[in-house]
């Protein structure tokens, strides 16, 4: 009987487990911070897609201006006075399966180019970025952190 | 020959000229929907609602044309009002944009800055946006970005009013 009664709780775990590891789509929703920690960006849902804006900038003043920094390597001259801060970086991701968010872009607001993008949710605290030209195979990856 | 050419193109014309003339302009009209800031934070705040289609088919509906073929979408004016009669300079700019679960999010109509002392807000349209795919989804998704200077732990609703111009054929 005692064998019994923990064999089913092993399956309850089990299921429980399984369960919280299959991730939502929602689960991407939160502030993360990339490995460089110069700045924060918030994943929110905006209809059926995600979307990234930078919330924070561990340094928000251009030294070279003593002001605000601006998005001045956009390709696009008219763009080059919007704001850093609130700059929307990852464009139109759709949820595809479980830990993957995919078909979006990522923009560099470092050098002003924009990349294909895929996000793998490697647990709930950590995404895999991978930007990429043309096939995935080609690209760079960067880990982000949950901040909240 | 010449003059079976003749024929040719004169019936080709008056069968575009037909096709065009059975299109129909109707109005769609968004009145006070409201937009929820919950706790505005430095730098761009987001919210958002969403339309369902049957309500642009309504319109359409209205006057008799088949909102399954819209075409030639316009901005006519967006407005945004405080719901709490609040200044809307707390915010540096706003940003209007339009999105579907098929159509990628771009931006329809622009305030910057927002003039000081101001409760409503006439936002600047874009002419040259391409609207007509953001008519033909399940839904359709009005984002609204706003500008924060400084954090505001401040509750704030946007009323928004906007006037769509579009044509479709009759039913």
């Amino acid at each position: 009987m005692k064998n019994q009664i923990v064999f089913i709780l092993f399956l309850l775990f089990a299921f429980f487990s399984n369960v919280n590891a299959q991730n939502k789509a929602e689960d991407l929703v939160g502030v993360w911070e990339p490995s460089s920690g110069k700045g924060r960006v918030k994943i929110e849902k905006i209809g059926d897609k995600f979307y990234g804006k930078v919330v924070w900038l561990r340094e928000p003043i251009d030294p070279e201006t003593g002001q605000k920094k601006l998005d001045k390597s956009n390709p696009d001259v008219t763009l080059r006075s919007r704001p850093r801060l609130g700059l929307r970086v990852l464009k139109d991701f759709t949820f595809v399966s479980k830990g993957i968010w995919d078909n979006g872009t990522i923009y560099d607001p470092e050098n002003g180019s924009t990349y294909n993008c895929k996000i793998t949710m490697k647990d709930i605290n950590t995404l895999d970025i991978r930007g990429y030209i043309g096939v995935a195979v080609f690209g760079r990856t960067d880990v982000w952190k949950r901040v909240k | 020959m010449n003059k079976l050419a003749y024929i040719f193109i004169c019936m080709t014309a008056l069968a575009l000229s037909a096709c065009s003339s059975s299109q129909e302009s109707f109005s769609f009209e968004i009145k006070g929907k409201e937009f929820v800031l919950e706790q505005p934070t430095p730098g761009s705040n987001t919210a958002q609602f969403e339309i369902p289609f049957e309500e642009i088919a309504a319109a359409a509906n209205a006057k008799g044309l088949d909102a399954t073929k819209i075409s030639a979408v316009k901005l006519e004016k967006a407005e945004l009002a405080s719901k709490e009669g609040k200044n809307l300079n707390t915010f540096e700019s706003a940003l209007l944009q339009l999105t579907t679960e098929k159509a990628n999010l771009s931006e329809v109509a622009i305030l910057n800055p927002i003039p000081a002392g101001t409760t409503t807000a006439k936002l600047n349209v874009a002419e040259n946006a391409e609207m007509q795919k953001y008519f033909t989804g399940d839904k359709l998704t009005v984002v609204l970005d706003m500008n924060a200077p400084e954090g505001d732990t401040l509750k704030h609703s946007l009323l928004l009013n906007a006037t769509f111009q579009m044509s479709a054929p009759k039913k």
